[in-house]
């Protein structure tokens, strides 16, 4: 059965004992008699001995602390632990912060007292592990709005930061999630009416409405497949609007507009975000994984916007395709040549 | 009937600190006939700085009481008298003299209650003095008042003008445990509006006497008036400064200071005593501790230079806080220049 290790009495008025060091780790084998751990109390330093064999398995206070007498500082325990257990108790946690430093560095912290939930967040991650200096008001707000310190050091700002640093810090560029510089953004524009009118004339011509995300997807797949590097095999694009999703069609060019369906699977080589209906005039996402053409309309115009992770798409593709997609919105009818 | 600031519809006069003290010792002596006045040089004299002028006329030698020059013996007398029913007040007449009356201050006044299990009261009020710039070099110049606020037991009081003298001192003489208040000597001529109708200033309510969004001052006794002058000179700057009167050391009103501290992110501590182990340590420790996430600068402390009072008046002047120093101080912080740690 497991033994408690006590911290002892070695002296009358003595009520607690400043543990100097284990003299055993986490884990060690045991045997009564030997030296676990050194107090010092009033008068000297004691090696208290071990009353019986064991594993050490739990260590509850550390090398510094000042035990109560009779407290638990740790457990023998009769197998040998799989992952020795070291952890400080509650009370000595709360009034110890400050010898820790308050930081969250030291992985064997025990409960942190509330304030150090701040310092966990990544606004202290400093560089090559040096210290940032910045007021703690200055730090809170960091890290409440999600602003990296870090970012003042390499732009070179002189520490210690205050809050009016932090303005310096929202006016910097944001990372984008790829590089802005090189990744690939091509835009059209080119007059609404064309499309509108052919959306007007399909609607009367079909039995059912035809959706336009079906209308776009068609355009699309008719743009890629005609492009300077004609495609062979199944082009499944996807359609995407905030009303409506995400649709899936494959080779939407193939069949008539108004008999277009989605498809239920496929993986789309390109995603064609249809912002038309919403009031948004110019958008800028970043690259996706996945090339996609952004539409949006405003007033007689209608724009569209390319984006690729570089090297996904070959220049000449991408501007033969942007280019031909644009001018199958201006007039459909192209679509039907 | 307690007030934090004269409430408007109140017919106010302006009055001198002298007269204001005056005033709340006259009142309280005819309200309560157990409270009597007892130091060197108060009846017929009046006390040295006058305040005290035509008391012995109303009340008599038995209640107004000179004596020899005897601090220990007549503190020591003030608080049997206080113990067995009576209501002294003791007239020290230099903050100085306090290390003369410490044992039957801090050891006997401050707690008999305590001591005897609450059966004996000592309902004394020890009023005496503080500041410098009078000439009257280091042995009377001193501002002594964080040796007794560190004593549990003793409440201080530090009026920054004739409103607060007269509150205060009422609130005192009525507060059934010791309580000793300091004035500025130099004060004592400084008017203030008072109202006519009696009030009150509860212990333990701190006055914010200016609204400002930069850095707040927090200011004992004269360095009121100190951190008032150096707001004006602020304002020109564009920096707006708060100022927060603690009124009472002790008890202290930590929450208003605290507020102010977390609108404006920055506070300044002046204090007239020393700059070190003085009541400016205590104050910024406490910002410290219970508003440290709200702090955009460091916690400053302005106090006396920690020297004995030259005689010398060029030399006095420097020793104290002025109101160029606490405006330099404030802009230093305000523009996050003040480094200490590195």
């Amino acid at each position: 059965m497991p033994h408690d290790v006590i911290m002892p009495a070695l002296g009358m008025a003595q009520d607690t004992g400043l543990l100097i060091a284990w003299r055993k780790a986490p884990g060690d084998r045991v045997k009564a008699g030997d030296v676990l751990f050194e107090v010092e109390t009033d008068k000297s330093t004691m090696e208290v001995e071990a009353l019986h064999d064991g594993y050490l398995s739990e260590l509850r206070a550390e090398a510094g602390d000042d035990v109560p007498v009779g407290a638990v500082i740790a457990i023998l325990s009769e197998e040998k632990p799989d992952a020795p257990v070291q952890r400080p108790t509650a009370g000595r946690a709360a009034a110890d912060g400050d010898a820790r430093g308050g930081s969250a560095e030291e992985s064997t912290a025990g409960p942190a007292p509330e304030p150090q939930a701040l310092h966990a967040h990544g606004s202290t991650s400093p560089a090559a592990g040096d210290r940032i200096l910045a007021s703690p008001k200055a730090r809170r707000i960091a890290a409440e709005q999600g602003l990296e310190l870090s970012r003042l050091v390499a732009e070179g700002i002189a520490q210690p930061y205050h809050v009016a640093d932090l303005e310096a810090l929202r006016t910097l560029p944001v990372p984008a999630a790829g590089n802005a510089a090189t990744s690939m953004y091509l835009s059209a524009r080119v007059p609404a009416d064309g499309f509108a009118s052919f959306c007007t004339w399909l609607a009367a011509e079909a039995d059912e409405p035809v959706p336009s995300t079906a209308i776009l997807a068609a355009l699309l797949t008719g743009a890629l497949r005609t492009g300077p590097a004609t495609v062979a095999g199944t082009l499944t694009v996807a359609v995407e609007t905030p009303a409506a999703g995400r649709m899936v069609y494959s080779d939407a060019d193939i069949p008539g507009m108004t008999k277009l369906k989605p498809s239920s699977g496929g993986q789309p080589v390109i995603l064609l975000r249809d912002l038309t209906a919403t009031r948004l005039d110019r958008v800028r996402f970043g690259p996706e994984a996945t090339p996609v053409l952004t539409v949006t309309r405003t007033g007689g115009e209608i724009a569209v916007i390319l984006e690729a992770e570089p090297g996904v798409l070959a220049s000449d593709i991408a501007i033969g395709l942007v280019s031909e997609f644009a001018a199958r919105l201006e007039s459909p009818l192209r679509q039907l040549l | 009937m307690s007030t934090t600031s004269p409430p408007e519809e109140s017919r106010m006069r302006e009055i001198t600190v002298s007269r204001a003290v005056n005033e709340a010792i006259a009142e309280e002596m005819r309200r309560d006939e157990t409270v009597f006045l007892i130091g060197e040089d108060v009846a017929e004299a009046g006390t040295p700085f006058k305040v005290l002028s035509g008391l012995v006329e109303e009340f008599g030698t038995d209640r107004i009481i000179d004596t020899p020059i005897s601090e220990p013996g007549f503190v020591g007398m003030a608080v049997g008298a206080a113990m067995t029913g009576s209501r002294p007040i003791v007239d020290l007449m230099f903050g100085d003299f306090l290390f003369l009356v410490m044992d039957q201050l801090c050891n006997q006044a401050a707690k008999t209650c305590y001591m005897s299990g609450g059966k004996l009261h000592v309902p004394m009020v020890l009023r005496t003095n503080l500041g410098a710039t009078r000439r009257s070099a280091a042995q009377h110049s001193q501002s002594l008042h964080a040796l007794v606020a560190h004593i549990p037991g003793l409440k201080v009081a530090l009026p920054s003008s004739a409103y607060e003298a007269k509150g205060l001192m009422k609130t005192a003489i009525r507060d059934d445990n010791p309580v000793v208040i300091f004035e500025d000597k130099l004060m004592y001529n400084d008017k203030a509006p008072v109202p006519e109708e009696e009030y009150l200033i509860p212990f333990g309510q701190a006055h914010v006497l200016r609204e400002g969004r930069h850095v707040t001052l927090v200011a004992t006794s004269s360095m009121v008036q100190v951190c008032r002058k150096a707001a004006a000179l602020l304002e020109r700057d564009g920096i707006s400064a708060e100022i927060v009167d603690p009124r009472t050391i002790v008890p202290l009103d930590e929450d208003t200071i605290l507020d102010s501290v977390r609108k404006t992110s920055r506070a300044i501590v002046v204090d007239e005593g020393h700059q070190s182990y003085g009541v400016t340590a205590e104050i910024a420790a406490r910002i410290g501790e219970k508003a440290f996430y709200h702090l955009d600068a460091p916690v400053q402390r302005i106090g006396a230079m920690d020297v004995p009072v030259p005689f010398s008046p060029a030399l006095e002047d420097l020793t104290v806080p002025t109101p160029e120093a606490v405006a330099e101080r404030a802009r230093l912080i305000c523009r996050g220049d003040l480094v200490h740690a590195a």
